[in-house]
């Protein structure tokens, strides 16, 4: 029997007059690996930094696990694994400084704490630069880095924002390695990305979001069965042209930029 | 000019820049009077010495120009970082001249200049056949103060994007404070004596051949020794400028390296240690702060320089071996100490989140409630201000430099007030968060609001030393300020709870401004 570990209804957040989440429902099952689409300034970031406690919704409620995210904040934090927008990194810190600290945030006792930093150093192939300071490493690397110290507490749920973005083919292998293990010892993912490839390969459910509302949401197949292509072949349609279809493709004005 | 214009109106956009904007425009108010008011005494003192044939005084007030000129290459801040000018498809001949008018339309050279112009019309009322001449050699020297100001200001952004070059500027300005401090305490008792005559005659001759000797010399002569000094004032500039075009075309070109190749250096990885011991997470954090604070040292020296400088009588009557009514003003001293070690301490607590940049969204998705955050960098920056004092009081117990009942009562003050500070400074690292870029040689480790709140310290300890004065000398009760530094540590108490508290519900509601604040 499913369990439900994600709900959020009538989520709304405003900047002043604009409006960047409106009035958005989600719903999300345990073990579901959840990719949440939309184009630029849809309101992803924003609904993701809502769900982690980043930034207060204007209005509307999130349960997590069952629990009221405003009245549980603590408890329900320390059962998730967050890689937000801007990585959220103290740079000043070594790799395995970094990543111990962050266990030791969760409760980890030092030895725990030290032992988990090694591993996941090793699993990420960061161990020839744990001694180097966070400011030296490449993006990819501060990526594996934060991506590690959303897990090492063995979360229950993680949130990632854009985890692929600026990542080589290397590095993004490794990420989604670790996250399929995660998926199949029973944990949840929510995860944005532009990388519609990277999402149709990886999630069994996605959600559409446009100018702040949900549009679209299911798993890939619930979504194909939904939209139709007029005078399209019948092979299934990818994500990306599910996705084209329900946000609505790029205008091609053929004028447009003629001195190019 | 419109880059400047641009950068500035673009940073009110945020509204804690707008308040900042406030409070610069009423510190302004301050510093356009310090600069007319100096500019109206450069010129009638020019004025006066000139009409008393003292054409020295030229001299002198050149190189005031050139000294505190020059010394803002280290102190002042920069808005534009020239590497990222390179980028943009300008030819080098361009972007040496953008580098070159940056340091025109700089404030600091405005004020410089505006003094110039004061002594130039000192010279042109005194003697009215110099006026062309020194419109001149002034402008020149104006030339090379800007090319000089630009080269140093570019080598000293380079030398502080390695950690060692941080460090060691903050030691050397720590040590030349205090020796400036030392020479204006020391010279005055040294006045009787006279300086052996061959450091004179090695002072005025190295005066001859320097920018501000030259100006006054090309002024007094004539003819060839005019030449002379005017040629080797250009050579001067000239120097200056290739030195400026080499430094552009090697920041032009991408060879000036960065922080990214500076700071890298092998560490041991090591598990955590124990700081407060049985609870982890304070010790987390204060390990994570120490960490933090061991790397922009230029944060600890500014909060030592004030002691530090406060140190010195003390140490003077120490080692004079002075008792009796000395005693009373050790006690005074030691208290005076106390003072400024809380003082200095606001470099600290009134921008506890300013190192943090981006790793402060990782308090906020950590299971740590935010209050728990607070302390546990108050308890690292308390600790670090509590150690100094204690080690600096034990030593004064230790040699019975001050009295027992001093002792106590100044350490339960100290305590007290900087438990306010830290409650404030909570308050005020939410209010006026400020980004430090250790990398960035002129950033301010805390922002211009919290800089003015910060001398707002002295009003409640001022109070304080007052009312136990009048207590002690007037009312004969010596034992009201023990009563009153107790009073006070429990309103310190208090305050620091409250003022905590505060800040926790105003950062909670405004989660995404201090994360932008602090990441760009």
């Amino acid at each position: 029997m499913s369990e439900t570990v994600l709900e959020a209804r009538g989520l709304r957040r405003t900047f002043a007059n604009l409006v960047a989440v409106n009035n958005l429902d989600l719903t999300v099952e345990r073990q579901q690996f959840y990719g949440f689409l939309g184009p630029n300034g849809a309101g992803k970031s924003t609904t993701i930094k809502m769900l982690t406690g980043l930034l207060r919704p204007t209005s509307g409620q999130i349960r997590i696990f069952g629990l009221d995210l405003e009245e549980n904040t603590v408890e329900v934090k320390r059962r998730i694994g967050v890689v937000p927008e801007g990585l959220a990194l103290f740079e000043r810190l070594t790799g395995s400084q970094l990543l111990s600290f962050v266990g030791r945030m969760y409760g980890l006792d030092r030895t725990t704490a030290t032992q988990r930093t090694g591993e996941l150093l090793d699993f990420m192939g960061l161990t020839d630069s744990a001694d180097k300071l966070v400011a030296d490493y490449s993006h990819g690397m501060k990526k594996k880095t934060a991506l590690a110290a959303a897990v090492i507490h063995r979360p229950e749920m993680l949130f990632l924002d854009e985890p692929f973005e600026g990542v080589d083919a290397i590095a993004a292998t490794t990420l989604k390695g670790l996250l399929h293990r995660f998926i199949e010892r029973g944990g949840t993912i929510f995860l944005t990305s532009h990388v519609l490839e990277v999402v149709e390969r990886l999630c069994t459910h996605i959600g559409i979001i446009q100018n702040g509302s949900l549009v679209a949401g299911g798993s890939l197949n619930e979504l194909r069965a939904g939209v139709t292509i007029a005078g399209g072949d019948q092979s299934p349609l990818t994500l990306e042209e599910i996705f084209l279809q329900v946000v609505g493709g790029a205008k091609q004005d053929a004028g447009a930029l003629s001195w190019l | 000019m419109q880059l400047r214009w641009r950068l500035f109106l673009n940073s009110l956009r945020k509204k804690n820049r707008q308040a900042e904007l406030g409070i610069s425009v009423a510190g302004g108010f301050f510093l356009v009077i310090f600069w007319i008011t100096t500019s109206i005494g450069f010129g009638a003192i020019t004025f006066v010495q000139l009409q008393k044939q003292q054409p020295g005084i030229v001299d002198i007030l050149l190189w005031v120009v050139l000294v505190t000129w020059q010394l803002e290459a280290i102190v002042s801040s920069a808005a534009v970082n020239f590497q990222e000018i390179a980028r943009y498809p300008i030819s080098f001949r361009l972007y040496l001249f953008l580098n070159f008018a940056y340091g025109i339309f700089d404030p600091s050279a405005f004020l410089r200049m505006l003094w110039l112009f004061a002594i130039w019309v000192g010279v042109a009322a005194a003697i009215p056949e110099w006026r062309i001449s020194a419109a001149a050699l002034f402008l020149l020297f104006a030339l090379f103060n800007v090319l000089s100001y630009r080269v140093l200001s570019g080598l000293f952004h380079r030398f502080q994007t390695s950690r060692k070059g941080r460090e060691i500027i903050a030691i050397m300005t720590l040590v030349m404070g205090v020796f400036f401090q030392l020479s204006i305490r020391t010279l005055p008792r040294l006045g009787h004596l006279y300086a052996p005559s061959s450091i004179t005659s090695f002072v005025a001759s190295l005066d001859r051949i320097s920018p501000p000797g030259l100006v006054t010399r090309a002024l007094q002569e004539n003819g060839t020794q005019t030449a002379w000094a005017v040629a080797l004032l250009i050579v001067f500039s000239l120097v200056a400028l290739a030195a400026l075009w080499y430094q552009s075309r090697r920041t032009y070109q991408g060879e000036i390296y960065s922080e990214s190749v500076a700071v890298r250096r092998r560490r041991k990885a090591r598990p955590g240690r124990v700081f407060v011991g049985g609870d982890e997470i304070f010790d987390a954090i204060v390990e994570k702060e120490f960490r933090y604070i061991r790397q922009n040292l230029r944060v600890v020296f500014q909060m030592l320089y004030v002691p530090v400088v406060a140190m010195i009588p003390i140490v003077n009557q120490g080692i004079s071996g002075r008792r009796g009514l000395g005693s009373l003003r050790m006690d005074f001293l030691h208290g005076m100490f106390a003072a400024f070690l809380v003082y200095g301490s606001t470099s600290l607590a009134y921008n506890i989140f300013g190192m943090d940049h981006t790793g402060f969204s990782r308090w906020l998705v950590s299971p740590i409630p935010l209050r728990k955050v607070m302390t546990g960098k108050n308890l690292t920056h308390g600790g670090i201000v509590a150690a100094i004092y204690l080690v600096v009081s034990t030593g004064m117990i230790a040699f019975s430099l001050i009295t027992w009942l001093s002792f106590v009562t100044t350490t339960i003050a100290f305590v007290a007030f900087l438990l306010m500070i830290l409650g404030a400074g909570n308050m005020i690292s939410v209010y006026w968060p400020k980004r430090i870029d250790p990398t960035q040689p002129r950033s301010q480790v805390i922002s211009k609001a919290a800089g003015y709140a910060s001398l707002l310290t002295f009003l409640p300890i001022a109070l304080f030393v007052g009312m136990g004065l009048v207590a002690v000398q007037v009312w004969e009760l010596k034992w009201f300020p023990l009563a009153l530094s107790v009073a006070t540590l429990l309103l310190g108490l208090k305050l620091y709870s409250y003022w905590s508290q505060r800040a926790v519900n105003y950062l909670r509601d405004r989660l995404e401004e201090m994360s932008s604040e602090l990441s760009s």
